[in-house]
């Protein structure tokens, strides 16, 4: 079933919306929770809940490509139930995070939603600026949290290779930001 | 801003971009190519503390894997550093649509003036090219493009930042005849060609593999 029948479903509150977005995107709701919980229980009950929340939004959403969709949904929620927990140490997100600090420039701490939307639009632009590659293994390893040894064996490339790449692209990211006058 | 909101703020981006991002399911498309060193060429250049290597291969088509109509070659050259440690590799793929193209950097390197020379062939075994490199900084910002059957551009820029080490750069096509390959490297900032060669990609059904030869070279930098 394609994205717009599964999305048809939602609006006619069809209960079988659910069932066939956890067909088609079940794993990968699942993957992007786990690398960010590092606990099979949670992941499933962040991947529930992103039905739960998909439902609730859809309608009056009615987005094109539910794979996106319903990946920030869970992708959100994981990490709302990451911050939670705070003690976790396990898995890849503390170091995403530490190596995401790299890229902020400047010690500000003011930040409202008028800054988060002024960032997003940045940050695609920043993006949509890398080779296609480039920007694939960023969002693999900052978006969705996949260790680097993941990401290598995906693009048949050396870890090391890996590494390089992203620390090369951060310092780039930090410098557009700069450049692009966020005070982060 | 912490890097938690910033983690959070990087999760609204375009959809369309995190799509491309997601994990395949599938074997990656490059997975049943085996690529195999059937020779090496190893020159040491010592300048200044400054060692370079180089290592083209060509891949190997194993019988059933693909046809050679599918098949693309590769010429990838490694960047080390003065301690002989692998720096970055350049592999630049195109797939089975010929339209779309892939380059990966590991590292920025300084941009060096670089010569090409073809080598001899070693008798009629050989069945690639052999390019010396030697390379020297001058700091200029270098983009390379060459054609291939007259459909595929490709075209990669090298960035530069200041690592010092010696790089070469890589080509590589998908094509299903015998073709000349035209690479032409030009520097970005003066518009001038550095270095322009025609190489003759030829598959060898009986070696199984691809012969490459340079046919025209034209250097600013020959030595």
């Amino acid at each position: 079933m394609d994205d717009e029948q599964i999305v048809d479903l939602y609006w006619e509150r069809s209960e079988s919306a659910i069932k066939e977005t956890e067909k088609k995107y079940g794993r990968y709701c699942h993957y992007i929770a786990y690398q960010i919980l590092q606990n099979d229980e949670d992941a499933k009950e962040v991947e529930n809940d992103t039905y739960l929340k998909a439902w609730q939004t859809i309608p009056p959403k009615r987005p094109t490509a539910l794979k996106p969709y319903v990946g920030m949904i869970s992708r959100h929620l994981a990490f709302d139930m990451y911050e939670a927990q705070h003690t976790q140490k396990r898995g890849q997100i503390p170091l995403v995070l530490d190596e995401l600090a790299e890229c902020l420039p400047g010690e500000g701490d003011a930040w409202d939603v008028v800054s988060g939307i002024a960032l997003r639009d940045s940050l695609n632009v920043f993006l949509r600026g890398l080779p296609l590659k480039t920007r694939n293994i960023f969002l693999r390893r900052y978006w969705y949290a996949s260790s680097l040894a993941e990401i290598a064996t995906a693009y048949a490339m050396k870890e090391s290779t890996v590494g390089m790449l992203l620390l090369r692209t951060r310092n780039k990211l930090r410098g557009y930001l700069e450049k692009e006058g966020f005070n982060l | 801003m912490t890097s938690k909101e910033f983690y959070r703020e990087l999760g609204n981006i375009d959809p369309e971009m995190i799509e491309a991002a997601a994990p395949k399911e599938i074997v990656k498309k490059k997975v049943w190519i085996k690529w195999v060193a059937m020779a090496a060429c190893l020159t040491l250049i010592i300048s200044g503390g400054i060692i370079l290597s180089k290592l083209f291969h060509t891949p190997k088509i194993t019988p059933g894997d693909t046809s050679p109509a599918e098949s693309y070659f590769v010429i990838t050259a490694y960047a080390v550093n003065g301690e002989s440690t692998e720096l970055g590799v350049a592999d630049i793929c195109f797939n089975s649509s010929g339209l779309s193209k892939e380059n990966i950097f590991g590292v920025d390197m300084p941009l060096f003036n670089f010569s090409v020379q073809p080598a001899d062939l070693k008798n009629n075994e050989a069945i690639y090219e052999r390019f010396e490199i030697s390379v020297s900084y001058n700091g200029t910002v270098v983009g390379m493009e060459g054609k291939m059957d007259e459909h595929i551009l490709i075209a990669v820029e090298m960035p530069i930042q200041g690592v010092d080490a010696p790089w070469a750069y890589a080509i590589s096509g998908w094509f299903t005849e015998p073709t000349d390959v035209v690479v032409t490297i030009t520097d970005k900032q003066s518009k001038e060609m550095v270095e322009k060669m025609t190489v003759n990609v030829r598959y060898d059904a009986d070696q199984q593999a691809y012969e490459l030869k340079v046919t025209n070279l034209d250097t600013k930098y020959a030595e």
